[in-house]
């Protein structure tokens, strides 16, 4: 059993992200956007942060690059739709997304990779470099 | 809106909802007019309807609504223009979803119809697609579109096939309508005749296939599967299979059809064909050229792509540099052109993070406005050179010590109206920032007209705070350096507006950090100036190379003045500094082979490289100048975060790594006074 933050803009896909991790026994907190996810993982730790790429105002890239540059360190899930447009899995796997899932996806699926990403050890503080 | 706990009963209604909300963000927009806004609302409706569509088995309208989704893209990127032809396909594309989502729950199959019609109009719009039948041949034989024909997806190209069979083909029992609606499988396609080819009456036999046919063909299947389909008739055949650009509109008026020879000699002597369709002029372009777009993309992307450039240039040097050790001369022209493109790329990438100062200066007006008021002054603000650009990275770090710099300026340099009316001054203040290029450098400075630097308060303070010794002689320069000493504040009293622990210390710091320099000039009752030199970017950095034993060090161009030679004889000590005299002055100096404990054998002739800080001239003595080099800057990560005498790291061409020496932090370190 895991902690697990949810963001997502759609309410019908938190609820089927929510009631599927519930199902599978893990305590779960959602949120409707990046800037509730980023308040929430403020104020409490989490194991697993699961968030859609594409969303209004702050979208997934900002919440995982934000997070990680506050020192919030959770695993986390990227979710993005199949053939989109603009895939941005890849950009979220760089900034540290351990795997990757994209629409539709089944509960089995889900279960899955949440169990998979759930054995590893949550990401390591590492420096932030750049130019 | 009830609530559920069935996610696809609250899909549903979350689709009505958006819905309701595509209707008012298409009615939002005005052809013509910038309505970015609406259409990535718009987008995000129905990329969202799709995905959570998908999701909940709604596998219609997810296919459906992709297809509104990449028109929506084709606008977002300028692709298509907004038109009243595409707020109506919208709110069609609209109710459409609304029946697909109806139909699901009644269970009354929608008018898939009604869907295909609407995608193809959509697709109609595109402007690539607008083009005129073919026309100029001598019979015409349009075969219309089939309905069935698919859009082009994400990975669509175009092909134009040019098929002339063999004359024989019906005979060899080929029916070449077979191949054609093969063809339309494939994706969307244009299909016409040319009948040229036809000999008179009395030439022909009966049984003779002599059409051949100009196809265009929009697929994501690839060159291979159009191959395929006339992987039989190939023989005697002429075929052409052509990539065109999706872009491009295809040149209306030229049949791209081989020219027949006449039936006696057989089809593929027939070479007098038009090898190229023409080209498209300028005048065939579709007309959103002249609408300027842009694309909204998050800055960390280009971080990346700032990054994967640095790699690249260091990955292009080694290459050269294997180049010239492994002797082929073949090899010069490609490395040569790798390098004009490296660098096009580079300095393109490097283009886009380019902005204004503007938007950094503007909070300043509010900010100026407001703490005068509070403070009771009277106080203008003049800004030029908001065009000046920067990179983005360095503007998100300038307004923090930029913000302080005027703060301070309101605060304690400009005096109230009656004091500035007492010392003969106009009432208001005035505070000038300014922004302009000084080489690969942006000078910005923050001049106010206040009362200037209290220069006999500040030795006082600094004395009282043993910062100094009471009978130290320092110049003017120097005294004004002492405000950035840690802990120094010369008000009187903390206010609300500056003080608070921040001091100039943290400005300068933060300035540093940035690789940039501050200088500070005043004049007594008659105003300060602060100048703040930035590099135009902090990715890349023009840099002198110089070596000391093995090791290889960057010192940052901008402050090189200039490298001269010294014999260990010329370098004196005086009062346990070390100086040199260059060209009659004497002139401080750092051994980086001491500071950094390198040892190994001194050449009989050690070069110094004069560089500026801060008003100074200060040497370093280094034992091989290797000459100037454009560097890709590396953090040094956390671990290094503590070192003071360099500000980053690069890769060299061989491998090793070479430090980018911080002069400030040199000065520092090396504890070598200033001056002479």
């Amino acid at each position: 059993m895991a902690t697990i933050l949810i963001v997502d803009d759609s309410p019908s896909i938190r609820m089927f992200l929510e009631q599927t991790l519930v199902a599978a026994g893990h305590e779960v907190v959602t949120a409707p956007d990046g800037r509730h996810g980023l308040a929430t993982l403020r104020t409490r730790s989490f194991d697993l942060l699961i968030t859609d790429i594409f969303m209004p105002e702050t979208d997934g890239i900002e919440t995982i690059r934000t997070a990680r540059q506050a020192g919030i360190l959770p695993r986390v899930i990227a979710i993005s739709s199949k053939d989109s447009i603009m895939n941005l899995l890849p950009a979220a796997k760089m900034l540290g997304a351990m795997r990757t899932i994209q629409k539709p996806f089944t509960a089995e699926q889900l279960k899955e990779v949440v169990a998979a990403v759930l054995l590893q050890p949550p990401p390591a503080a590492r420096a932030t470099s750049g130019p | 809106m009830k609530s559920s706990n069935n996610p696809t009963e609250t899909f549903l209604q979350e689709a009505a909802e958006l819905l309701e909300q595509v209707e008012g963000n298409a009615l939002e927009i005005k052809p013509g007019t910038d309505s970015t806004e609406s259409v990535n609302r718009l987008f995000r409706a129905f990329h969202t309807i799709k995905g959570s569509g998908s999701m909940f088995g709604f596998t219609a309208v997810a296919e459906f609504t992709h297809h509104i989704e990449s028109a929506l893209d084709s606008v977002r990127v300028g692709r298509m223009a907004t038109s009243p032809e595409l707020i109506a396909l919208l709110l069609a594309a609209r109710d459409h979803i609304a029946d697909l989502l109806a139909s699901s729950q009644t269970g009354k199959p929608a008018d898939s119809q009604a869907g295909r019609i609407i995608i193809e109009e959509l697709h109609a719009l595109l402007p690539q697609e607008a083009e005129p039948e073919p026309n100029a041949l001598s019979s015409p034989a349009p075969v219309p579109p089939p309905a069935s024909a698919e859009p082009e997806a994400g990975a669509a190209k175009r092909y134009r096939v040019a098929f002339r069979p063999n004359v024989n083909l019906l005979s060899a029992g080929t029916d070449p309508r077979s191949l054609l609606d093969e063809l339309r499988g494939l994706g969307a396609c244009t299909i016409a005749a040319d009948a040229s080819a036809v000999p008179p009456l009395d030439k022909i036999q009966p049984d003779g296939c002599y059409l051949a046919w100009a196809i265009t063909l929009v697929t994501d299947k690839g060159e291979s599967a159009i191959r395929d389909v006339f992987m039989f008739v190939e023989d005697g055949a002429d075929l052409r299979i052509e990539e065109v650009p999706i872009s491009t509109p295809q040149a209306p008026t030229q049949p791209d059809i081989p020219h027949a020879a006449p039936p006696v000699a057989p089809a593929p002597a027939a070479a007098a064909a038009p090898q190229h369709a023409p080209r498209p002029t300028a005048k065939d372009a579709p007309s959103v050229g002249n609408k300027s777009s842009s694309v909204r993309v998050a800055s960390e992307r280009l971080d990346l792509l700032v990054n994967l450039v640095g790699e690249l240039v260091m990955t292009h040097s080694r290459i050269s540099q294997v180049a010239t050790v492994a002797k082929l001369p073949s090899l010069d022209t490609p490395v040569e052109d790798l390098e004009r493109i490296v660098s096009a790329i580079r300095d393109a990438v490097l283009g886009i993070r380019m902005m204004p100062i503007a938007t950094t200066f503007s909070r300043f007006k509010r900010l100026v406005h407001d703490l005068s008021a509070e403070l009771g002054k009277e106080i203008d603000l003049v800004v030029t050179g908001e065009e000046t650009e920067l990179d983005k990275t360095v503007l998100d770090q300038l307004g923090d010590p930029l913000v302080h710099l005027v703060r301070n300026s309101i605060d304690h340099a400009i005096e109230s109206p009656d004091q500035r009316e007492r010392a003969g001054k106009p009432r208001r203040g005035t505070i000038h920032l300014s922004a302009a290029h000084e080489g690969s450098n942006v000078i910005v400075t923050i001049r106010d007209d206040g009362k200037g630097l209290d220069l006999k308060a500040i030795r006082a303070k600094a004395v009282d705070r043993k910062l100094i010794a009471p009978d130290a002689t320092l110049s003017e320069k120097e005294i004004i350096n002492l405000i950035f000493l840690p802990g120094f504040s010369t008000a009187e009293k903390v206010t609300s507006v500056s003080g608070r622990g921040v001091g100039m210390d943290v400005v300068r710091r933060q300035v540093e950090a940035l690789r940039g320099t501050i200088q500070v000039e005043t004049r007594p009752g008659a105003g300060t100036t602060v100048a703040l030199s930035l590099p135009l970017t902090l990715a890349i950095i023009e840099g002198q190379l110089v070596e000391i034993g093995h090791d290889q060090f960057i010192v940052p161009m901008s402050a090189v003045a200039e490298n001269v030679e010294i014999e260990a004889v010329e370098r004196t000590s005086r009062n346990g500094r070390n100086l040199v005299p260059v060209r009659g002055e004497l002139i401080p100096y750092i051994r980086l082979r001491d500071l950094f404990e390198i040892r190994g054998q001194v050449p009989d002739i050690e070069k110094i490289v004069i560089v500026h800080h801060e008003g100074h001239r200060v040497g370093l003595v280094v034992d091989r100048v290797l000459g100037s080099h454009q560097t890709v800057i590396q953090s040094l990560g956390r671990f290094y975060r503590h070192i003071e005498v360099a500000s980053g790291a690069t890769i060299m061409g061989d491998g090793r790594v070479a430090l980018i020496l911080d002069l400030a932090g040199l000065v520092r370190t090396s504890g070598q006074p200033l001056g002479a």
